[in-house]
């Protein structure tokens, strides 16, 4: 930028930038602090309230299961109605399957394991009010499609 | 112009030449800063292994002459029940293992539980499941509790967070 100096001079005048570049810095390092470099194949579920835990292990992508307090969706499709307070049917708690469910994962997992080649695994975010009943039938109704281990997703303490 | 004008002049020149060209460095910055915002993780998750048991053909790879244990979690509304099982340990020996812990006002003694884990893997080092049986009622939140309790014990020494295996591999089933 240049302007006409009181003698008529052309002057440049240089911006400061000394003040932007810290702020740049601390946000830099911030981001830096915060990135994460693998790739995970892993969408939050607006409607769920992990619980905190203290383990620390990485994450693992396997068929996406998200259980909020009133439906169950498999890799984000619903799947599953549940009733007040994330309870099942007691007709599919008798059956000790839900239907739906099982299809559900079969399907996910035979396109999980012919386009990523991955494990049998299914990666379960759910409501830290859910009850033991539904999150055990629900595990219950993938093992009948084949997968028997789960990943419990949790937020980092 | 005097003397103190003189100097100021030649500061105001030194000044001038000194400044850097922040512009390219800037550019960089504002090129790595949506990089970084894309990739960057503000909501930090792990996740906690588990398995439903399953029966399989063949033979167990454990060896028959490492002595392990297998620790029960009966888990409901008032009460933790602490049990013990194993292929070659007689009824007298896993019967001094069990413990129950009843829930207080402020909910369980977990401490107790830790520690009542430490002293069985103390005896039996190569054990490292634990089966845990929670009540149809018992929230999630609860279960994460209680399988934080059993992965691992952490300690601090010297301000460092320690943390001590305890019984990393998880199976969640239900009381028949």
């Amino acid at each position: 930028m240049k302007s006409i100096s009181k003698r008529g001079k052309k002057k440049k005048m240089a911006l400061q930038l000394t003040s932007l570049l810290d702020m740049f810095t601390i946000i830099l390092v911030f981001l830096m602090v915060s990135f994460q470099a693998e790739d995970m194949d892993f969408v939050m579920h607006p409607g769920i309230a992990l619980p905190v835990s203290t383990v620390k292990n990485p994450f693992k992508t396997g068929v996406n299961m998200a259980i909020t307090s009133g439906k169950v969706l498999i890799e984000g499709k619903q799947v599953y109605q549940l009733s007040k307070g994330g309870k099942v049917k007691e007709s599919d708690f008798e059956a000790g399957k839900i239907d739906s469910v099982v299809q559900a994962v079969e399907a996910a997992w035979k396109l999980h394991k012919r386009e990523k080649d991955e494990e049998d695994i299914v990666v379960i975010q759910a409501d830290q009010t859910l009850p033991y009943k539904t999150l055990h039938l629900l595990m219950r109704s993938a093992a009948h499609a084949g997968v028997f281990r789960f990943r419990l997703v949790v937020e980092k303490e | 112009m005097n003397s103190g004008g003189k100097i100021f002049s030649r500061f105001q020149a030194a000044r001038e030449v000194a400044d850097v060209n922040l512009i390219p460095v800037m550019n960089l910055f504002v090129t790595l800063i949506p990089f970084l915002l894309l990739a960057a993780a503000f909501y930090h998750v792990s996740v906690i292994p588990t398995s439903l048991p399953s029966q399989t053909d063949g033979v167990s790879d454990t060896a028959s002459d490492d002595v392990s244990v297998t620790v029960n979690l009966l888990v409901e509304k008032e009460k933790i029940r602490l049990t013990a099982s194993s292929a070659t340990l007689d009824e007298e020996t896993l019967s001094e293992l069990t413990l129950e812990i009843f829930k207080k006002k402020d909910g369980f003694d977990y401490d107790l539980l830790t520690s009542a884990l430490v002293e069985i893997k103390r005896r039996y080092s190569k054990s490292d499941t634990v089966i845990v049986l929670p009540a149809d009622d018992i929230p999630y939140k609860d279960i994460v509790q209680i399988l934080d309790t059993s992965r691992e014990r952490r300690t601090k020494v010297k301000n460092k967070e320690k943390s001590e295996p305890l019984f990393p591999v998880v199976v969640l089933s239900k009381k028949v």
